[in-house]
């Protein structure tokens, strides 16, 4: 059973789900989500090897449409509703340096 | 006035939409709960356009009914919060499959109920705009996530609302407010235009006051939708298994749920139930459900993975709050964006589903839990061999004092009897039955309203709604309602 989450690890989360959190916050998500996982252990006893990974209720694949056209969004209803609009495009901060 | 009521006399043209709009509407403005984050600025003419509608000549299942809807569920021009600042802002460009059908079968909608952010919560408690209070007592909880449209019907204000069931978030309001509330099967309602949380559990069902309004909600939601893949072509009379019996019916009591954990009441609602359940002519037999504590492992390390990815797109870049603070790089204005518009309960789902995804612990987290829903769903398929549907409480307790499981774990606790139904995708419903009184001991007549749960196979939804009816014609309307 791999170890609950450390302070490094707690870190390379928040980089990952690009979170900014106090260092007070940070910690009591630590303790809480150890506390979680520490209590999910019982999972760890199961014998699931029979068992395949089930990632939905309701046995559906490759459910498909028909290739016909349909109305969508025009680009003004879709950008009326956008954080910071500029002459139709989305403006965002500087991504290259 | 009950749905079925307001639709038969509006179609009748002995009422208006009109009228039973703006009642709902007065209704909404005086409320002191925190039940509605919103209310629709178009209500009234929504509804004089139902009412040209009926004198045109249209005969309508739900004319002139007043809705309210969780505001995770779209409606263009209204807003959808999600109960987070990050969408505090956020207006929605589109109606949702489910609330088109509502509002084709001539509902209007009131307004926007309150929930836990993002439907992460059990309680009520954790929105960004306040916690919703129980109109059954203010000083307690109304159960969430779905809690201001579980509380919008418990008031009074409408007599049928929609929320969502992602592990218990219809039910456990249901419960805790003295309404009947419903998860259908996961793909009998269409999940188009939900504000996704955990992808594979979500369900949107209704909340009423009695089966025939309860029929009517699940007969005009229930469809296939292409918008949805995962919707499901299947059809049901719900209104006519209203009148059905459950006379030879099996009725698993499932052991594990009855155990120590419980409070008195809630155990005295169960051997009531079951006990009433007899003298209609069901038999009562005890089932083992082995995984039902597991269930709550599987669930959370399966809906907080699903999470982590679904509120990915919430980076303040193209339709959700913004940092006030644009310094830095592309990464560090989405990382306080989200860091100031999420609150602490969703910032820990997304942390501990970022963990269950993350290389080195997938297989010990997340695919573990996806085998345990495999397992999950095998022993309900085994169990509903022998039983026609299991019967076990919604929760363990009737709703407890706000501020009272301030730790997450302990507030996860409450799920423990609701979330293996959403893993296995299987219809559930919370009917009210009976209470706590003052002393914690079950009572006939008065106090805290508790919830019994039932559930059955997947797609054998209508046997929840002729248990719901049968239910509500044996017992005194005083006992099983508030």
């Amino acid at each position: 059973m791999p170890e609950t989450i450390t302070d490094t690890e707690i870190e390379h989360l928040k980089k990952l789900a690009r979170l900014t959190m106090n260092p007070f916050d940070t910690a009591q998500a630590k303790a809480q989500i150890n506390d979680i996982l520490e209590s999910f252990q019982q999972l760890q006893s199961l014998d699931l090897e029979a068992y395949p990974e089930m990632p939905r209720p309701v046995p559906m694949v490759n459910v498909m449409r028909e290739d016909v056209v349909s109305d969508g969004f025009s680009q003004s209803q879709a950008m009326a509703i956008a954080v910071d609009p500029q002459d139709g495009f989305f403006k965002v901060p500087r991504t290259v340096e | 006035m009950k749905a079925s009521q307001t639709a038969t006399r509006v179609n009748a043209q002995k009422a208006s939409a009109l009228e039973a709009v703006k009642t709902a509407l007065e209704g909404a403005k005086a409320d002191q709960h925190n039940i509605f984050l919103s209310l629709n600025p178009l209500a009234l003419e929504q509804a004089a356009r139902v009412d040209a509608r009926v004198k045109s000549g249209e005969h309508l299942p739900l004319a002139g009914v007043p809705i309210a809807l969780k505001d995770n569920l779209c409606v263009a021009g209204l807003p959808a919060t999600a109960g987070s600042r990050i969408l505090e802002d956020y207006v929605s460009p589109y109606t949702g499959s489910a609330v088109q059908r509502l509002l084709d079968a001539g509902a209007v909608v009131i307004g926007k109920t309150n929930l836990d952010e993002f439907g992460m919560g059990s309680s009520g408690e954790n929105s960004a705009f306040g916690a919703t209070l129980n109109p059954r007592d203010p000083t307690r909880v109304p159960g969430g996530s779905s809690s201001g449209s579980a509380a919008s019907v418990a008031a009074g204000i409408v007599p049928v609302a929609l929320g969502t069931d992602t592990g218990g978030s219809i039910r456990l309001p249901a419960a805790f407010t003295g309404c009947i509330g419903m998860k259908p099967t996961y793909g009998r309602v269409s999940r188009y235009g939900v504000i996704a949380y955990a992808s594979s559990l979500d369900q949107v069902g209704p909340f009423a006051l009695d089966s025939a309004d309860l029929a009517i909600m699940l007969q005009t939601i229930c469809a296939h939708d292409p918008r949805d893949a995962t919707s499901l072509e299947t059809a049901t009379d719900f209104t006519a298994v209203l009148e059905g019996s459950i006379k030879g019916w099996r009725i698993g009591l499932v052991s594990e749920a009855m155990g120590a954990g419980n409070s008195a009441s809630v155990i005295g609602a169960i051997e009531s139930a079951r006990a009433t359940l007899e003298t209609l002519g069901a038999s009562v037999v005890d089932i083992s459900l082995p995984s039902l504590e597991a269930g709550l492992a599987a669930y959370y390390l399966i809906a907080t993975p699903e999470a982590s990815s679904n509120l990915a797109r919430y980076d303040g870049m193209r339709f959700s709050k913004r940092s006030s603070d644009v310094s830095g790089d592309i990464n560090e204005v989405m990382s306080r964006s989200r860091g100031e518009g999420f609150g602490a309960e969703v910032k820990r789902r997304i942390l501990m589903g970022t963990y269950a995804l993350s290389s080195g612990y997938y297989d010990a987290y997340y695919s573990k839990a996806l085998r345990a829903r495999a397992l999950i769903a095998a022993e309900f398929a085994r169990i509903f061999e022998g039983v026609d549907a299991l019967l076990l409480p919604t929760a363990p307790s009737a709703a407890f004092k706000l501020g009272a499981k301030a730790d997450a774990l302990s507030m996860y606790l409450t799920d423990v009897d609701t979330v293996t139904v959403n893993l296995a995708g299987l219809p559930a419903i919370s009917l009210p039955f009976g209470f706590e009184d003052e002393t914690g001991a079950y009572s006939s007549s008065a106090g805290l309203p508790i919830g019994v749960q039932f559930i059955a196979p997947l797609l054998e939804d209508a046997r929840l709604v002729t248990l719901s009816a049968t239910l509500e014609r044996a017992t005194d309307a005083a006992f099983l309602r508030v």
